[in-house]
């Protein structure tokens, strides 16, 4: 970070700081263009997909599908935004989801637990999971990517172990109901919670003095540290708060099948990354942030959708959410890259 | 006969900003020369140009017979050979000096052949050394086990073993200059954190790299050393050459003025006419201060309010860990802290309790410990800002842009508007943002830490204004830096610092209001010198 500083101002300061009017409104032109840049690669994957299969692709029936058969992704992506925003990986949020889903499950349809009750411990156990992330972390002073890299594998096994080893049918139907079957403008409500979910941190990330406290300890610990900010409570609060979306997106999951996979929740994590990284691609251009981030989960998977109408293999999917990641970082790096030329110049 | 390398005619845009417009420079065979100006001058853009780093938009080349157009052929590499040395040496701590020696070269594979002959390697590179004082025994060492100096004397041996043949050339027939094509060694601020005798040698090393028919250009902010090394001076402003000097008819009083476009008479406006002060006005307290992991302390000294106490000492004398210390920004630090009257124990310090009880500290490192580089202004302003804590879940963007442009306004900032990144600004403005960062808010205590460093002289008079105005307001300012010049300019009192202790305490002589340069550079040097150090002097 101190690199770029020193490398693109050496000896060059902007001069007056007056930038000629129409090189000013050229940039910024481009700016509002990168910001929106991935809404419009959206409408025209959209396009093209209801080109080539506008019986299937362009209906109703489809896009509620994608919409409504999602929000899973989103929550989780959200749950990663808020980790990743303070500066810190967390790898084990797929797990963790996964955990607290087959310990709704465990509990309500195993142990005869009411439905309410298995909620909350559920949501507990998101942030108890994310308290401990964030001990290892913190406290102990482990390096993120791999402190949750471990914690992502042994919460994998607890699933295994809580659930043993095999899918909870028949969670109560009133979570069923009340995270797919209910629908708002044809849309299943989940749609909506991830909706919620994202302006709730829209308004925090940018409205709050913990949002900004959050975003400072990202961009740089040691200059927040002198600051007089409290950078370990910040990073704490992270973990913490990502375990519990994570585990209100383990509410959807388990809610949108009425069943509790232990095994299944772990393919989530990537195209989340996908999500999350394609998002710091536009409206906060470099930063992450939840309007883009829900905007590149509904991207991804219209491409996924949109692929699998085509009769494309599943297998194809793992391509592309990989690819996704890659492409996203490649980019972001190098519009990184051409935006320190454009101050250097 | 080496032939002159003249480059002229050279400009250089980058977007809207000019970085070079008609820039000239000589350089001569066994002569050198140093290279002048605030930061924003254009005179790194030259040093990158002649590195073949950056292409200007135009330029001349001639060297002898040989005319090229630099905007063709900007990496030049046939006619004239250039190495540069950085400030940061290019070392790799952790690795053998041999093997530091050798790393451009490993790099692109031109060390010999695919097994290294390491024993060849030593002696060659230890035979090498010794023609500039290095012991060559070192070469097996560890780089970070050599002095500071010996680096940089290591890093710039390597600089002239590249220009002259590098390790081919050294097997092959002995190393001997090669005396038909000119060579240029480049030293980019290569003295920062030297103590005044390691910079007499570094001079006596240039000197000898001169006389051995290489051109050297050094560039510099200390005009003291500039006026030592240098037999030619090119001063930059605003991307042009606004002069050149022998250093033999210059003056630093000259240069300053020339540099900084300030006519001499408002460069002594800033130095003199500090306010009298009463000793008896005591607001802070300091007992039994230690830091630094026992390193430094135990200290004792009170600050009265309105007095800008100046902190120095050479490097490793410990100073430059008294304003974390009492910032609580260090750990291991002991001790008293007294303001106006409450004591507070540092060891149960930390900055955001230190923040709250109105102590502030103005990291050295801009970049990496004071400002978000890639935020805006106001959002790196707004960290400081009581109103973040006043109201944790409503936070209106209007107003924190409008704090920003107003701030902006006021410490005269070049910047479009608040919504700049640091990033886009130039040293001395980044500084700016730093010092408004706490200036702006209200305090009882302000340390800084080197509160000038790579910054232009226009940027340091402005800022050495900023702490007395805010002094004159009642404020204690404690300012560590081994910045003299600047020390001269600002400290009440200074302190001078030699092995973790206290060696000196200083005040201004004759009715003057601050503490003469003279004084704090004796005194540093006293303890280091001899151990007779008396204050009588």
């Amino acid at each position: 970070m101190s690199n770029t500083e020193s490398n693109s101002v050496a000896g060059m300061s902007m001069g007056d700081g007056a930038r000629p009017r129409n090189l000013a409104k050229g940039l910024r032109t481009r700016e509002i263009l990168q910001q929106v840049s991935l809404l419009l690669v959206w409408v025209i994957v959209v396009i093209v997909f209801g080109i080539l299969r506008p019986d299937t692709f362009l209906t109703v029936g489809n896009f509620s599908a994608v919409f409504g058969t999602n929000a899973t992704l989103a929550v989780l992506a959200l749950a990663l935004i808020v980790v990743l925003r303070a500066g810190d990986y967390d790898l084990s949020l797929a797990a963790v989801m996964t955990t607290c889903s087959v310990t709704l499950g465990a509990l309500n349809v195993e142990h005869h637990v009411s439905l309410l009750w298995a909620i909350v411990v559920s949501l507990l156990m998101g942030v108890a999971l994310g308290a401990l992330n964030g001990f290892i972390v913190v406290v102990v002073g482990i390096d993120s990517f791999i402190a949750t890299l471990g914690m992502g594998t042994v919460l994998g096994g607890v699933a295994l172990w809580f659930s043993g080893q095999q899918q909870i049918v028949g969670v109560s139907d009133h979570l069923v109901n009340w995270v797919i079957v209910k629908q708002i403008f044809g849309i299943p409500i989940s749609f909506y919670y991830a909706i919620a979910i994202g302006l709730i941190i829209f308004y925090i990330f940018r409205y709050t003095a913990i949002g900004r406290r959050l975003l400072f300890v990202g961009k740089n610990r040691e200059v927040s540290r002198l600051s007089g900010i409290h950078v370990k409570r910040v990073r704490f609060g992270a973990f913490v708060v990502a375990g519990f979306i994570a585990a209100i997106a383990a509410l959807l999951y388990t809610g949108s099948s009425g069943t509790a996979d232990p095994t299944s929740g772990i393919s989530y994590l990537l195209p989340a990354y996908a999500a999350a990284f394609l998002g710091a691609t536009c409206i906060e251009v470099g930063g992450f942030n939840p309007i883009g981030t829900l905007i590149a989960v509904y991207f991804l998977v219209t491409g996924v959708s949109g692929l699998a109408i085509m009769g494309v293999q599943n297998y194809v999917q793992n391509i592309f959410y990989g690819a996704v990641l890659i492409v996203a970082v490649a980019g972001s790096q190098a519009f990184a890259r051409s935006r320190s030329r454009v101050v250097s110049d | 006969m080496i032939p002159d390398v003249e480059i002229s005619h050279v400009s250089k845009r980058f977007g809207a900003v000019v970085a070079l417009d008609d820039a000239h420079i000589t350089l001569r065979s066994g002569e050198v020369r140093a290279l002048v100006g605030a930061n924003g001058s254009g005179k790194s853009t030259l040093v990158k140009i002649l590195s073949g780093f950056h292409r200007p938009d135009s330029g001349v080349m001639k060297i002898g017979d040989i005319e090229a157009d630099l905007s063709d052929d900007w990496r030049h590499g046939e006619h004239w050979q250039v190495g540069t040395v950085h400030q940061d040496l290019g070392l790799i701590a952790g690795v053998s000096v041999v093997e530091n020696f050798l790393l451009p070269e490993l790099a692109v594979g031109h060390a010999g052949s695919v097994k290294l002959n390491w024993h060849k390697l030593r002696s060659s590179v230890a035979s090498h050394l010794s023609r500039f004082d290095v012991d060559p025994s070192l070469v097996r060492r560890k780089i970070d086990e050599c002095p500071r100096v010996t680096q940089a004397v290591i890093a710039l041996a390597r600089a002239v073993w590249i220009l002259e043949g590098g390790f081919a050339k050294g097997t092959a027939e002995g190393i001997t200059a090669d005396h038909q094509r000119p060579a240029t060694l480049i030293l980019d601020e290569i003295t920062a954190f030297l103590s005044l005798d390691e910079v007499a040698r570094l001079r006596e090393v240039i000197r000898s790299v001169a006389a051995s028919g290489h051109s050297v250009l050094l560039v510099s902010h200390d005009l003291d050393e500039v006026l030592s090394f240098a037999d030619e001076i090119t001063v930059f402003r605003d991307g042009r050459v606004v002069a050149e000097r022998q250093v033999s008819d210059v003056k630093k009083a000259e240069l300053f003025s020339v540099i900084s476009g300030i006519s001499m008479e408002e460069t002594q406006d800033v130095t003199s006419g500090g306010p009298t002060r009463s000793r008896d006005n005591v607001s802070i307290g300091v007992k039994e201060l230690r830091a630094a992991e026992g390193a430094v302390g135990p200290l004792s000294f009170d600050i009265a309010a309105g007095e800008v106490l100046g902190i120095t000492g050479l490097l490793g004398s410990g100073f430059e860990h008294v304003p974390y210390a009492l910032f609580g920004a260090d750990p291991t630090a002991t001790g008293t802290l007294t303001i106006n009257g409450t004591a507070y124990d540092l060891s149960h310090a930390s900055p955001s309790r230190s923040i709250a009880h109105g102590v502030a500290l103005v990291p050295g490192d801009r970049g990496t410990q004071g400002l978000w580089v890639d935020m805006t202004i106001a959002e790196n302003l707004s960290a400081s800002d009581g109103s973040l804590s006043l109201h944790p879940w409503v936070q209106a963007r209007a107003p924190m842009w409008r704090r920003g442009d107003d701030i902006v306004d006021e410490y005269a900032i070049k910047a479009p508007s608040s919504k700049s990144k640091i990033v886009e600004l130039s040293g001395g403005n980044a500084q700016r943002v730093l010092m408004a960062k706490w200036l702006a808010v209200d305090l009882d205590f302000l340390l800084l830490d080197e509160p000038v460093r790579g910054v232009d002289v226009g940027a340091r008079l402005q800022i050495g204004e900023m702490i007395l105005e805010r002094a004159r307001g009642g404020l204690s300012v404690v300012c560590a830096t081994s910045d003299h010049e600047f020390l001269s300019q600002v400290a009440h009192r200074v302190l001078v610092f030699a092995n973790g202790e206290l060696s000196f305490e200083l005040h201004p002589k004759g009715g003057a209001g601050f503490v003469a340069k003279d004084d704090i550079v004796w005194s540093c040097q006293a303890k280091e010198d001899s151990s007779n150090a008396s204050i009588a002097r």
